[in-house]
């Protein structure tokens, strides 16, 4: 089911809302895991039933696993428990997201011509598939305790969060559901939830599903072979990052206001990753709880070793960067490409992000000395936003191409410089050419990027998201808005929840996060 | 404004600015002749010839048949034109107004743009076996605000879709109407690409992509024809309420044909319901009784034991063209709308 469906909107959600505070109000709080597991498996059977049953028994596996690591902890054992349910984890999405990847190219290399039949990829089993090796990490480190099966089964499942994330871990969202929060607050927590939900459908529905009629007809004559000129190559571009960036921070605005509906606080996930200077801080900004996994579970483990190694080997500055800079994050990247698909653009999209950051980090050695006496200019500054801006765009071309071929077709379009005098058909000559062309959209879009505050920002008041007084003062925006329960902002929020559930039936689409 | 209010007050004020929202936008001004062209592209595009037809075509329409895929297929327009002037002092023209799908609703929306620039003498109302329980897909696009906000409540299941989706249509015309070049569409009427004043449906008009050309080979179109003819009756399926429930059943279809069939009469014309059967289907349709209470009802006979007279299963074809349109005109030669205006 999608959070902009109508089934979603008017029936799903409703129901479960009332069931949950019915049951609160009856005194009966044990109730609400199985009736929020009831719910998200309801919400996952509507995508498609039968991985339903793939769902549960991940979730009943990994639980058992958690339960059996807890056991030998304490006798310095959990260790290789540890690595069968993380490699059978990996095993799981392996099978269902990369299987015929691998298959494609082992065929390519050996001459062979096996075949598996269609694998259809499990809704959400990405994100879930993260969240629980996170899980049999924590109790592991012993940083968490493993719960009952609903407790756990609640945390998993949990359905503003199980299709696309945020990405949680378990002492951070669970403890909400203990103690006496659940049922306080509930009409604040009602209010902010919907106002919050209310602006990532309004980004969602309006602008990104508006961006992708640009950009998407673009890539399809890319893939087909056509000549992409300059103007082309930079309306596909720009109108799909602005999809990209408004289609998932939309989904994520959604996932924190339905949590917060039921009186649960999640963590952030965007925090204006389009206003970065570096791409180190977009990278900090842009999917936020999947950088967090991936540092934790990933770079770490791998910096740790490599900077021993180094410094026993004595390799010297620039040769121990490489060893533990660049190798970690190369490798961190690929992964986070092949996380989000299985083909070779996500690779070369890693391999970009990678090149990128190892870059960056070398340059901030590099001027390290130069930075303390004097940090960069206004000009400097423009200089790297532009840079980092640039960057990203190239990157997101090779992220939306469904092969090289047509990723490289889009670059030779917006590298064309030789039609440049050709950029002054963006501009709009008659009112049909206003609706015709995203000169508009680009930039109302770019005006509500780069000058508006983000979601978080405008709920600044109500503690948004998880660790909100960390964020507060970073990317502040150039025009101060803070939402308000006040007539003005009692209408406002109106009319962006009407916008963006009358705009759900100009045509509904999936979030791009499904697919991965 | 900036003081804060309770949440509740709040709340209700959220919730009154969403109606009011939507109430702005469901009366958003726009050409309905850019409404007629939203269907380019669709199974529904012939809409562009029906505004055409009764907005920029001086010719008056005596004859308008308002119906299904049925006697888009089943009834050709020249053809029955050329009987009936034969037959008839006057030469009465006929336009075929069918669109594929069944529901009533939209015969309503035709019937009114219709009446608002010619005087029909007869109105025929395409009817099949059963009456549909819902109403027509294109209605929500097609339909004008106060249509849709004046459907009936019992039962309509198409309702709260038509309901939610009039606001973004609403946009989406009004923007069409501004600059309607940046939507494909035309300000003004185009006569060079006009089709004419009486055509000839084509299938690809009617009829979906799999269902254009009968089987070449005899049996195997028989075969085939039988096997869907058999699904087709078994899906005909009895009234699911009796009693006093049952009109509301198929209370959407009742209220359009009633309604139909009275504005039609209030605007002077006769009314009368053609049935049409699919092969090896009902003689007559299965809710006979009740239609008999509007108008009589013109069920052709003896064409739906023969393969051959049909496309497929529920279209008739090239050869029942001539008998059929020879046997409406004997049917139209009773009615008011072949005798001397």
């Amino acid at each position: 089911m999608l959070f902009n469906s109508l089934q979603f909107l008017l029936v799903f959600l409703p129901v479960a809302l009332i069931g949950y505070y019915l049951i609160l109000r009856l005194g009966k709080r044990e109730w609400i895991y199985p009736w929020l597991i009831l719910a998200s498996l309801g919400f996952y059977a509507a995508w498609n039933p039968p991985y339903v049953s793939l769902l549960i028994a991940s979730m009943a596996g990994n639980h058992r696993l958690a339960r059996r690591i807890e056991q030998l902890k304490p006798q310095g054992l959990a260790g290789p428990t540890l690595a069968i349910g993380t490699i059978l984890n990996i095993a799981l999405l392996g099978y269902y997201k990369y299987a015929n990847f691998f298959l494609d190219i082992t065929n390519q290399i050996a001459d062979t011509d096996w075949t598996l039949t269609k694998i259809i990829l499990p809704l959400a089993i990405s994100f879930y598939t993260l969240q629980q090796i996170a899980f049999l990490i924590d109790v592991a480190r012993g940083e968490v305790k493993t719960p009952s099966l609903a407790r756990y089964a609640t945390f998993v499942i949990f359905f503003p969060q199980l299709i696309a994330g945020p990405i949680v871990h378990y002492r951070e969202m669970m403890p909400q559901f203990f103690g006496r929060s659940p049922g306080r607050f509930v009409s604040a927590n009602l209010t902010i939830g919907m106002a919050i939900f209310a602006i990532g459908l309004f980004k969602k529905t309006v602008i990104a599903d508006t961006a992708a009629g640009f950009s998407s007809p673009i890539f399809a004559a890319a893939r087909l072979g056509a000549d992409i000129n300059l103007v082309d190559g930079w309306t596909a571009v720009s109108c799909y990052t602005l999809q990209l960036y408004f289609d998932f921070s939309g989904y994520s605005d959604m996932a924190i206001g339905l949590a917060r509906m039921f009186g649960i606080i999640l963590p952030m996930n965007f925090h204006s990753p389009l206003r970065a200077s570096s791409i180190i801080e977009y990278w900090r900004r842009w999917h936020m709880t999947l950088q967090r996994f991936i540092v934790a579970y990933i770079y770490q483990p791998i910096v740790l070793p490599v900077a021993r190694w180094s410094a026993s080997q004595d390799l010297g500055k620039w040769p121990g960067f490489a060893v533990t800079t660049v190798l970690p994050t190369m490798v961190s990247f690929i992964i986070i490409g092949l996380w989000h698909g299985a083909a070779w653009t996500f690779v070369l999209f890693g391999v970009m992000h990678g090149l990128y950051i190892s870059t960056n980090e070398f340059w901030r050695q590099y001027r390290r000395k130069a930075r303390r006496k004097a940090a960069p200019g206004r000009a400097a500054v423009t200089g790297y936003f532009i840079l980092t801006l640039l960057a990203v765009l190239f990157a997101n071309v090779m992220f939306r191409a469904e092969n090289v071929g047509t990723a490289l077709a889009v670059w030779a379009g917006m590298l064309r410089l030789d039609q440049a005098a050709s950029l002054i058909a963006l501009f709009p000559v008659s009112l049909a050419e206003v609706f015709s062309k995203p000169l508009v959209l680009i930039i109302i879009g770019t005006a509500l990027i780069a000058f508006f505050p983000n979601t978080q920002q405008l709920f600044t008041r109500y503690r948004p998201v998880l660790e909100w007084s960390a964020w507060k003062r970073v990317a502040p925006p150039a025009i101060s808005l803070t939402w308000r329960p006040t007539l003005l902002w009692a209408i406002t929020t109106g009319i962006i929840l009407l916008l963006g559930t009358v705009f759900v039936l100009r045509g509904q689409s999936e979030f791009i996060y499904f697919n991965f | 404004m900036r003081r804060p209010l309770s949440l509740r007050t709040f709340a209700l004020i959220m919730l009154a600015s969403v109606i009011t929202g939507y109430a702005a936008l469901a009366m958003l001004p726009h050409d309905p002749y850019i409404r007629y062209q939203s269907f380019k592209g669709t199974i529904f595009a012939r809409l562009g010839w029906i505004y055409d037809r009764i907005h920029h075509d001086p010719a008056p329409i005596d004859i308008v048949f308002l119906g299904s895929s049925r006697s888009g297929a089943g009834v050709v327009a020249p053809v029955l034109e050329a009987d009936l002037t034969a037959r008839c002092p006057a030469h009465p023209r006929v336009a075929n107004f069918a669109l594929p799908a069944a529901g009533m609703d939209i015969r309503l929306t035709l019937l009114d743009e219709l009446l608002l620039t010619k005087r029909p003498r007869l109105v025929v109302i395409d009817v099949t076996e059963r009456l549909p329980r819902d109403g027509h897909q294109a209605f929500a696009d097609l339909a004008r605000p106060s249509e849709i906000l004046t459907s009936p409540w019992l039962i309509n299941r198409n309702l709260p879709a038509n309901l939610i989706r009039l606001p973004v249509r609403q946009v989406q015309l009004a923007a069409a109407t501004i600059a309607p070049e940046a939507f494909g569409y035309t300000r003004r009427f185009q006569p060079e690409t006009y089709a004419g004043t009486t055509i000839r449906l084509k299938p690809t008009e009617i009829l979906d992509g799999t269902r254009l050309t009968a089987d070449p080979d005899p049996d195997r179109h028989a075969a085939t024809l039988s096997a869907d003819s058999q699904r087709r009756r078994a899906s005909l399926t009895p009234p699911l309420f009796g009693g006093r429930i049952e009109p509301y059943e198929f209370g959407v279809s009742r209220y359009y044909i009633s309604t139909v069939a009275a504005r039609a009469r209030a605007a002077g014309a006769d009314v009368a319901f053609l049935f049409l059967p699919f092969y090896n289907g009902p003689d007559a349709p299965l809710d006979a009784d009740w239609l008999r209470t509007i108008a009589p009802i013109w069920s052709l006979p003896g064409v739906n034991l023969d393969a051959a007279n049909y496309l497929d299963t529920a279209h008739l074809g090239a050869k029942a063209e001539a008998p059929v349109q020879a046997w409406l005109a004997t049917q139209i030669a009773g009615t008011a709308a072949c005798r001397p205006q």
